[in-house]
């Protein structure tokens, strides 16, 4: 039960992350087209949920992920982006955008260790 | 890869499609609908927060629910959409304890708004029989029509009141003879001036005496005028008046445009005066017996300072931006007395008699709600009455009351109520902003300063268009 589990964790990071990425790169072309109508804070909250869930489905089943490098590219990625669309806006969005890089590091961290 | 993480994959995909083709729908109003709400917990971009600031309170909360409390009129909010609509469905949620009229509009023009009532209290108290049509009501102190039909198709000479409903009758005066020599009126006025006249086997001879500039060419512009049948609203005349246009006298810096028209048929005529912005006419010269102003006068600055009407206008309001020449208004024995400068300053005198009106002062907008005439001889109110916020109906001399309203009693003023309006917006203003199609509306309650304050809880606005085809795709895309 606790393999499918984390299966289910796994698929949702992979999906809740890829589409935030998508997401807020459709904000930085077309702004509002997704925040109108969607928050993205639910996304950051689920990518950090499944995130911290799949930190503890690799260390209790020692799982190994294939391309450890391309996660990195995409959180430096990421990364960027939100520091470019948060520039000018308050500190609840530094708040999210901190937690969000912090939660991605160390996700990431415990995941290939 | 196994084949339930095959499926999981597969359903989050799903998910992620899904998402997708709702935002699609939410930004193009692919279906042809959108649907948007205003809560006040949260900042809405869609709907815009009530502007100006200083007519709102700030946002407060009452066991649980976030509202805004409305303290002056006219409010303003704007939704901003992601394509053109036809019709708006609004909804309000709001609470009026003492305001008898709150009505919403939707700009059509640059600050032309379409009202229509969200509440009107006067007749939603009123205990006359009532005939209703669809979204038209028809109130009768004395039952006398069956149906709303039989009551439009009368002779509509009784006393009518209408609201919010297009209603014109067909003037004739009774017993008419026209005037045998012009009378001569003066009257120095400035910007827009809207005047009535009639005309019965006569024809129609007016004339306008401006001041001239110093050296006048024959280019000058002086104004427009246009002149229109009121009742089939068919345009006689639209002409642009310039110096070679005008008849000059030997009066000083003076000259006359005469407005002479032969073969007009019997009937109610109105005539607008669009001034440019340095020209003011200081005198009439009328033919007619009857010849009224309408909404408003701007008196220009001249030595005469007292200047006399007859109105039977129930409001008056005065404005003016010159501290020095602050204006009395007299009305019957009502005076009142301007003290601030860049304010409207009201005067109500609840009877339709005819009154006599004594305006002192100069450069001054004079703002009435109906007839006003230069003297008692050539007043004269074609029109039907429109209702107003402060008439209490059961004193007013009135038969009839049509308005294009519902009415709707409820128990307690201090509920909260919901409402719901509909807007045609085909021929809407739609304002760029962001690459959104703004749309304005204003929320007017007149009096609301001196009464309770209305509270918004909730506005929903439900938007339709025609759906987004392949065919209009195809159309758009190999036009």
């Amino acid at each position: 039960m606790k393999k499918y589990l984390f299966l289910f964790l796994k698929e949702l990071f992979y999906f809740s992350f890829i589409s935030y990425i998508i997401f807020i790169i459709i904000e930085f072309f077309k702004p509002g087209f997704v925040n109108n109508f969607l928050n993205l804070n639910i996304f950051v909250i689920i990518i950090l949920v499944s995130g911290i869930g799949l930190v503890w489905g690799v260390k209790e089943f020692h799982y190994s992920f294939k391309y450890k490098h391309v996660g990195y590219f995409v959180v430096c990625l990421l990364g960027i982006f939100l520091l470019y669309l948060l520039k000018d806006i308050g500190i609840w969005s530094w708040l999210v955008f901190l937690a969000t890089v912090i939660g991605g590091i160390f996700i990431f961290k415990e995941i290939n260790n | 890869m196994s084949i339930l993480t095959k499926m999981i994959r597969i359903g989050f995909i799903i998910i992620f499609l899904v998402i997708l083709v709702f935002l699609i729908d939410k930004n193009f109003a692919v279906r042809g609908v959108l649907n948007l709400k205003k809560d006040f917990s949260k900042y809405s971009f869609l709907i815009d927060d009530f502007l100006p600031k200083n007519r709102v309170n700030e946002i407060a909360r009452e066991s649980g629910d976030y509202y805004q409390e409305l303290l002056d009129e006219p409010i303003y909010f704007q939704i901003n959409l992601p394509a053109y609509f036809l019709n708006a469905d609004l909804e309000f949620e709001y609470q009026n304890p003492s305001q008898n009229i709150v009505e919403i509009g939707v700009e059509k023009a640059e600050g032309i708004f379409e009202f229509k009532p969200l509440e009107n209290k006067i007749l939603d108290n009123l205990t006359w029989t009532i005939l209703s049509d669809g979204n038209i009501t028809l109130w009768q102190r004395e039952k006398k029509f069956e149906t709303i039909s039989d009551f439009l198709n009368s002779s509509l000479d009784q006393e009518i009141v209408k609201y919010r409903f297009d209603l014109k009758n067909k003037f004739v005066a009774k017993d008419y003879v026209p005037l045998k020599s012009k009378k001569s009126y003066q009257l120095s006025v400035k910007d827009d001036l809207r005047m009535f006249t009639y005309v019965q086997n006569e024809p129609m001879a007016l004339d306008f005496y401006f001041d001239l500039p110093e050296s006048p060419d024959e280019n000058n512009y002086f104004g427009k005028i246009i002149l229109k049948d009121y009742y089939y609203g068919q345009e006689v005349l639209n002409k642009d008046i310039y110096y070679k246009d005008l008849e000059e006298l030997i009066e000083k810096n003076s000259a006359r445009y005469r407005l002479l028209e032969n073969s007009l048929n019997n009937g109610v005529y109105e005539i607008q005066i669009i001034l440019a912005p340095d020209k003011k006419i200081t005198r009439f010269a009328s033919g007619q017996r009857y010849l009224v102003f309408k909404n408003s006068l701007h008196i220009s600055e001249s030595e005469n300072q007292t200047n006399k009407f007859y109105s039977d206008s129930v409001e008056y309001r005065l404005w003016t931006n010159d501290m020095n020449n602050l204006p009395t208004l007299q009305v019957a024995e009502q005076v009142l007395e301007v003290n601030e400068i860049y304010k409207q300053t009201r005067l109500v005198k609840p009877t339709f008699d005819l009154k006599q009106v004594k305006l002192e002062g100069k450069d001054v907008q004079l703002y009435f709600d109906e007839s006003l005439s230069l003297d008692q001889e050539s007043y004269f109110n074609p029109f039907i009455k429109e209702l107003k916020p402060y008439w209490q109906i059961n004193l007013m001399p009135i038969d009839y009351i049509i308005a294009n309203y519902k009415p709707e009693r409820i128990p307690n003023d201090y509920l909260w109520q919901t409402r719901n309006l509909s807007f045609d917006l085909s021929n809407a203003y739609y304002r760029e902003k962001d690459g959104y199609k703004t749309l304005r509306f204003i929320v007017s309650a007149p009096g609301l300063a001196d009464n309770n304050p209305v509270k918004i809880k909730n506005i929903k606005v439900n938007l339709s268009k025609d759906p987004i085809s392949i065919e209009k795709i195809k159309n758009k895309l190999f036009k």
